[in-house]
């Protein structure tokens, strides 16, 4: 437990001290256990929500106009702040959608704060929910379960009081640690009915986020009990391998370590977003613009023509306005309401909903959807969805995220012949952590005899029989595939007796052998041995490790060489391997060691150094006895999905706080790296050592150009590496790799990495998956974080936005919905702009026909019924259903993805063509509409003319037809019900149209009186028809054919068709520069250094995981 | 984990985003023929649309500027000017009078009126007050009654601007060379249904008007015309004018020499599709052509490329 999720600053000042009394005198001293992380409750919903909806600048832009439009100087809407409805109907579905939002996340709260505990309860054990335990509750749980709080171990079902915990939630460690029930309690609570007549209490710190350090007294009538974290239990471990523990509850709900260190989550904001928020204000500038001009044409031609004009406008007699000044200041405002629906009101909302209706379709497909632990993809954030579509690099976890943390035995390499084929044991059969097929091996020939018992004896594990099963239990995974291994090759290990020697079972009988001394694993060591005596009285050293360690300490051997050329094909596969070799000792050299041994185990203080020194002593002359493989099993087609992503021109850079060798091997498995590629390793401890090895990374990669490169670092190193005079060079060597391996990185190195990046490449969209407690950090800092949802274990998946069952559902999850939410998105926003600014400038352009004397020509109600009901819907369908192309082929083809990566979906100039769109399209509704109806009569038998209203009405009609057209132009598919709702917006603007025009009653605020009549004489009007084909042609039937016209063309000149992706531009990269020529030697001697061959070492464990068995004094 | 509980996505196809769709792409040949189709279709209308345009008769006669109108205009309002047919206009013939460069759509102009008012509502000096500024009062109107109902601070009815500027010149026209006795001009049928049904309204005590808002002159002057040229019915011929000349007598009154309009006086036939109007012809011709052209060079391109060089375009 080497990296603290803790802040430097917590270590600045002593926590103060809490004091729990038990029995607990007033359970309201401390917090309940309930945990809430949504927003709102009844009371505060309105206000709140409310106070953040106007703390968005566009509700108060439309707040302010609604002011405006109440003033009668100015107003155009003859006194009545009509944009209050649409401002209404925007303000109340957002709400409905915050509040469906915070339903959901109250749910989850729920979920959580409703799993049960055992709680004591009056002399019996009852089942609590975990809301309803508090500080001083004494709490059982059970094997597998999470701790429901942060408790106090008392007792333990284990002998001694030892308790097996798994902290992968907190710190993606894979081993199990272990704690320790203090003696004195172990043995006190022996008799459940103490529970009942506790006194004393717990002396601890305050609540706080420090994870690792935990001091108090517990205090049991006269006795005073020291703590430390040694007897803690966080909330958000589970328990493993014991089968019961009690613990008094010290902390809890939002008082627990885990909890206070949850970062609230930070709103994100799509790229998107923001590119629309930056819109927004560019057509604001633009309404500003656009209102200025109208305003000074006015006044131009007010002081030129008030006076001529005097004899019906009588514009001097108005007192007010008689200023110049005044005058404008009075026009510009009138302009401003009359423009008011060029900024989009209806966007935002819009594009929540179909955020929302989006993520409900990601969080439906049931190609996302992982049936074996019936988990479905989550959406916590929807307003991540175009993100998705758009993601540069990719930083994932490798415990849980890439591997299943299961360790499979698969191979083995004896006497330089390799055993065990590709192939995968299915069955009925197959036990657990053996996945081995070799008709070849026959594990009865006494050839083999040394390898199977040197895996059965050479391991920490512990086994003990449950129910007439024996279970093993484990630290190392490792170890556990190779004890397993031997069992299925016919040297069963049954446990340990009271003084930790080994009873194997071999064939039909039991064997005991001696276990004398454990030298034990660590990563400096990359090895570890037992000394036994074996059952023929033997002495023997068993030493299982890394080839590169273990070699010089080998007895030449003919097979060594098959056995190398082995371990590099196993390498390459991506398994773990491990050398295993043996000496024979005689009495008098084991005597002699021995001696030095115990030395060295008294030696409290350098006793890690002493026993390192011990081991070097006897760890030589060391005889071949083969090599194991191991394959750490990977998710779901964890190597196919990362080599599309890669495809796709994606980063994949894995986090991750494992051992160098291990994720190299990993590495290897997932296909991120190849023997073909040269390896940057970095595992310097000190900033000078680290800038060489950068600088020669990047010699390297100036000599050889053309190859591929990974670059891996160690987390010391990277500490170093990321520091202001090194960052520069590291991120040049970063990006030129294609792959980035990070190891042994604490959960804040993994969000520094993620910043770095975001840092050094603003434009990157990062993305960061996890598992654990231990991505929490990562996955907030990226923009987008995907969690893994596991069977256990929440925390990741709260700080997510997104969360997947499986890596794999990454692929789709990109390729797919954040593809095609991306493009929709991005249409849609365009779209909105469009439609409004299509809405608006038709009243620009009549004003050139009515000296931009501010007429408005739209109905009141109309005008602001279009971004409700006439132009709302077909864009929501639009953006939820449209498909450019099948979800398949934009699953499995990296191309289409590509394209949104390069812009190609949209782009401020795509956003400018729209507008210019709108401004065109405008033109010709406006001179159209005017002309035809106004120009002359179109009654043949009357002869009477149109009026103004005639021609507004079918102004406006246009723009309605307009814009649901062009949804019908840029939507790939169509659905009945999509056709539907644009038939039936475009209709219920005639509808609502004829209505106020023909059927309501004249009153003054419907403002129908000047239009009453306009639609009757509209239909009545031949020349309507002719006036709506052309401008429709005009406005839709250009474009299609000049465009086919071009791409013929095109071909004529080419003569042959242009390939599929010749259009992508190639990555641009800086520029890193030539070698210079002093420097090609030393990048030689780099690149020979590089080239070591990869033999897979790898092994997960640690020291002092196994105390029982490695210190003999543990107990003591 | 329940059955019943299971977290499995339902498998309909609304869920799974498999319903059944199309799509209108079409290949560039199809596309090409289309346009060629869609090009002909418009051709035919264009063409349809100015023969009708072409039908119409059509005489503008401008009088503002004429000797006869515009000396000493506003002391003898009354003169005459001339109109020659060269061939017959079938009835009905409409009479239109012509204004230029007037604002009627400026914003302060049609909407300075009172509605209520203009339909037949009796209205305070308070009710119209906001509506119709700077026209309130008989006084500012500038009309001079003095009568038990009416005096100079009395409401006007109707107020406003467009009210008060309501066009007032008058035509008769009399045949000189034409064989026909007199040329009758109707007032019936000027205004809409809905101006005559429902927007004006003469107040139950007509003494309160100042002039008829049921008068259909007055209904069309009313209705804002859409740009600021803008012709509007005055009278509609319910008989032909045979081929010959016309005298048409003007009652000068309206005054437009300060914002430098003209004023004129249209005589028109229509055609099946109303008045004269060759633009929209023209723009279907454009349009045809455009559209066939495009189709063409499409469908003759892609066929070529398919054909001597043996390449699919689509």
């Amino acid at each position: 437990m080497k990296d603290p999720l803790v802040d430097e600053q917590h270590n600045q000042n002593p926590p103060s001290k809490r004091y729990i009394e038990i029995p607990v005198p007033n359970p309201k001293l401390y917090i309940s256990n309930s945990i809430s992380t949504s927003k709102y409750n009844f009371f505060t919903f309105l206000p709140k929500n409310l106070f953040l909806q106007f703390s968005k600048s566009a509700n108060i832009y439309f707040l302010i106009i609604a002011v405006l439009q109440s003033i009668p100087q100015i107003s155009v809407t003859g006194g009545i702040p009509n944009i209050l409805m649409p401002l209404s109907f925007v303000l109340t579905v957002s709400a409905i959608k915050d509040l469906l939002e915070d339903l959901k996340r109250k749910k989850s709260d729920r979920d959580e704060n409703y799993r049960l505990s055992c709680k004591w309860n009056e002399g019996e054990w009852i089942k609590e929910k975990w809301l309803n335990l508090k500080v001083g509750d004494i709490i059982r749980v059970e094997k597998d379960e999470c701790f429901p709080a942060d408790l106090v171990i008392l007792t333990s079902s284990e002998n001694k009081g030892i308790a097996y915990i798994e902290t992968k939630n907190l710190d993606g460690e894979t081993n199990l640690k272990h704690k320790l029930a203090h003696k004195y309690t172990q043995a006190f609570f022996q008799n459940e009915k103490k529970f009942d007549r506790i006194t004393g209490g717990v002396e601890c710190e305050d609540p706080n986020a420090m994870i690792y350090q935990f001091n108090g007294i517990l205090i049991l009538g006269e006795t005073a009990i020291s703590l430390s974290s040694e007897q803690f239990l966080l909330r958000g471990c589970s328990l493993k391998n014991t089968d019961w523990i009690i613990g008094i509850a010290v902390y809890t709900g939002h008082q627990t370590k885990i909890m206070l260190n949850s970062s609230k989550a930070r709103s994100k904001t799509s790229q998107l977003e923001s590119q629309m928020n930056r819109e927004i204000v560019y057509i604001f500038l633009m309404q500003l613009v656009l209102c200025a001009v109208c305003s000074v044409y006015y006044t131009t031609w007010y002081l030129e023509y008030r006076d001529t004009t005097d004899i019906y406008l009588r514009l001097n007699e108005n007192s007010s306005t008689s200023d110049t000044m005044v005058q404008f200041v009075i026009q510009f405002f009138s302009w401003m309401l009359i423009f008011t629906n060029f900024v989009p009101i209806s966007l935002l909302v819009t594009l929540e909903m179909v955020r929302f209706m989006q993520a409900g379709f990601i969080s439906k497909d049931l190609k996302m959807y992982y049936e074996s632990n019936d988990i479905p993809t989550g959406v916590q954030s929807s307003s991540l969805n175009e993100e998705l579509g758009q993601i540069n690099y990719v930083f994932s976890d490798k415990t849980g995220t890439l591997t299943r943390n299961v360790m499979e035995f698969r191979k083995m390499s004896i006497h330089g012949m390799s055993f065990g084929t590709s192939e995968h044991f299915t069955g009925p059969n197959k036990i657990p952590h053996v996945d081995f097929i070799d008709e070849n091996f026959d594990s009865n020939d006494k050839v083999y005899y040394d390898f199977i018992i040197h895996m059965a004896i050479c391991h920490t594990v512990i086994g003990e029989v449950k129910n007439g099963i024996i279970e093993f239990k484990a630290s190392s995974p490792d170890e556990l595939a190779l004890v397993n291994a031997a069992k299925f090759f016919g040297i069963e290990f049954i446990g340990r007796d009271s003084d930790q020697n080994i009873q194997l079972m071999i064939q039909g009988e039991k064997v005991s052998v001696a276990v004398m001394n454990v030298l034990e694993f660590t990563s400096d060591r990359k090895r570890m041995s037992v000394v036994v005596r074996m059952p023929d009285g033997r002495i023997k050293l068993l030493c299982k490790g890394a080839d590169t360690i273990l070699q010089p300490r080998m007895l030449p051997s003919d097979v060594w060489d098959e056995t190398w050329k082995l371990l590099e094909n196993f390498a390459n596969e991506g398994l773990r391997t491990l050398v295993l070799a043996e000496r024979e000792l005689s009495e008098s050299e084991y005597c002699t060691w021995n001696d030095h041994y115990n030395d060295a185990l008294r030696d409290i203080l350098n006793r890690e150094q002493r026993m390192a020194e011990v081991g070097e002593m006897i760890e030589t002359h060391l005889e071949l006895v083969g090599a194991t493989a191991i394959e750490d099993m990977l998710q779901e087609k964890v190597p196919q999905t990362i080599k599309t992503l890669r495809e796709a021109g994606i980063k994949v850079w894995v986090l991750t706080g494992d051992k160098i060798e291990t994720a190299i091997n990993i590495a290897f498995s997932c296909n991120l790296i190849s023997h073909d590629m040269i390896r940057i390793i970095i595992e310097s401890r000190t900033g000078p050592e680290v800038k060489k090895e950068l600088e020669n990374g990047l010699l390297t990669l100036k000599a050889q150009q053309t190859k591929t490169f990974a670059l891996v670092i160690s987390g010391e190193a990277l500490i170093r590496a990321m520091a202001k005079d090194l960052v520069g060079i590291f991120i040049k060597v970063a990006e030129r790799c294609s792959v980035v391996v990070c190891c042994r990185v604490s959960p804040q190195q993994k969000a520094d990495v993620v910043k770095l990046v975001r840092d050094c490449k603003p434009n990157a969209r990062t993305l960061s998956i996890g598992d654990g407690a231990n991505d929490v950090n990562m996955i907030t800092a990226a923009h987008v974080g995907i969690g893994i949802a596991g069977l256990e274990g929440q925390q990741a998946v709260r700080a997510s936005d997104y969360s997947v069952g499986q890596f794999c559902y990454l692929q789709r999850l990109l390729f797919v919905h954040g593809r095609e939410c991306y493009r929709r998105n991005a249409n849609l926003i365009c779209y909105n702009f469009y439609k409004n600014v299509l809405l608006v400038i038709p009243l620009f352009y009549y004003g050139m026909f009515s000296a931009y004397s501010g007429q408005l020509i739209y109905n009141l109600w109309t005008y602001q019924l279009f971004n409700i009901i006439f132009a709302a819907m077909p864009i929501v369908i639009y953006a939820v259903f449209d498909k450019e192309i099948p979800y398949f082929e934009l699953e499995t083809i990296p191309t289409y993805y590509k394209l949104g990566l390069q812009g190609e979906l949209f782009s401020t100039s795509i956003f400018w063509f729209w507008i210019l769109e709108a401004f065109c399209q405008g033109l010709v509704i406006v001179l159209l509409s005017l002309f035809t109806l106004s120009w002359s009569t179109g009654d043949r038998n009357y002869g009477q003319m149109e009026n103004m209203w005639v021609s507004a009405i079918l102004i406006f009609a246009l723009i309605v037809v307009f814009v649901n057209l062009k949804i019908i132009a840029f939507s790939y598919s169509h659905y009945w019900f999509s056709i539907l709702i644009i038939i039936l917006s475009t209709g219920s603007f005639f509808i609502c149209t004829i209505m106020i025009t023909e059927y309501f009653p004249i009153i003054s605020w419907l403002d129908n009186y000047d239009s009453r009549g306009s639609s009757t004489r509209i239909v009545y009007n031949p020349n309507t028809y002719s006036g709506i084909i052309i401008a429709i042609f005009f406005g839709f039937f250009l474009k299609p054919i000049y465009d086919a016209y071009i791409s013929i063309k095109a071909m004529m000149k080419k003569d042959t068709v242009a390939p599929e992706d010749s259009f992508l531009k190639t990555e641009e990269k800086d520029d890193i520069g030539e070698l210079l020529p002093d420097e090609i030697i030393l990048a030689e001697e780099a690149i020979k250094a590089y080239n070591k061959p990869h033999t897979g070492f790898a092994f997960s464990g640690e020291a002092g995981h196994t105390p029982q068995i490695t210190d003999p004094g543990f107990f003591l | 984990m329940d059955a019943e509980k299971s977290n499995k996505p339902g498998n309909s196809a609304l869920k799974q985003q498999k319903l059944k769709s199309w799509s209108f792409k079409m290949s560039k040949i199809v596309l090409g023929f289309f346009y060629i189709f869609c090009g002909s279709f418009f051709l035919i209308i264009g063409s349809v649309i100015v023969s009708e345009s072409n039908s119409v008769i059509e005489h503008k006669l401008r009088y503002d500027n004429v000797d006869a109108c515009k000396a000493d205009w506003k002391t003898r309002p009354l003169c005459t000017i001339k109109l020659e047919l060269d061939e017959k206009m079938p009835s009905p013939v409409f009479v239109y009078y012509e204004i230029t460069n007037m604002y009627q759509n400026h914003r302060r102009y049609n909407k300075n009126r009172d509605i209520k008012q203009l339909m037949g509502k009796t209205q305070s000096k308070n009710d119209i007050d906001s509506y119709c500024d700077p026209v309130k009062t008989m006084g500012d109107l500038g009309l001079i009654v003095n009568n038990y109902y009416l005096n100079a601070k009395s409401v006007a009815n109707p107020c406003g601007l467009m009210a008060k500027t309501f066009f007032n010149d008058t035509y008769t026209i009399n045949p000189i060379t034409s064989g026909i006795a007199e040329v009758k001009i109707s007032f019936d049928e000027l205004a809409w249904e809905t101006d005559k049904d429902e927007k004006f309204k003469n107040n139950d005590n007509m003494h309160l008007q100042w002039t008829d808002v049921e008068n259909q002159h007055f209904m069309v002057w009313m209705s804002t015309a859409g740009l600021p040229t803008f012709k509007k019915l005055w009278g509609k011929i319910k008989h032909d004018l045979p081929k010959g000349q016309y005298a048409i007598t003007i009652q000068n009154n309206y005054d437009i020499s300060d914002f430098d309009g003209e004023k004129a006086i249209i005589v028109s036939t229509t055609s099946g599709l109303g008045g004269k109007m060759s633009f929209l012809g023209i723009l279907c011709l454009i349009v045809g052509g455009i559209s066939f052209l495009g189709g063409s060079a499409v469908v003759g391109l892609g066929f070529y490329l398919k054909k001597i060089k043996g390449i699919s375009i689509d």
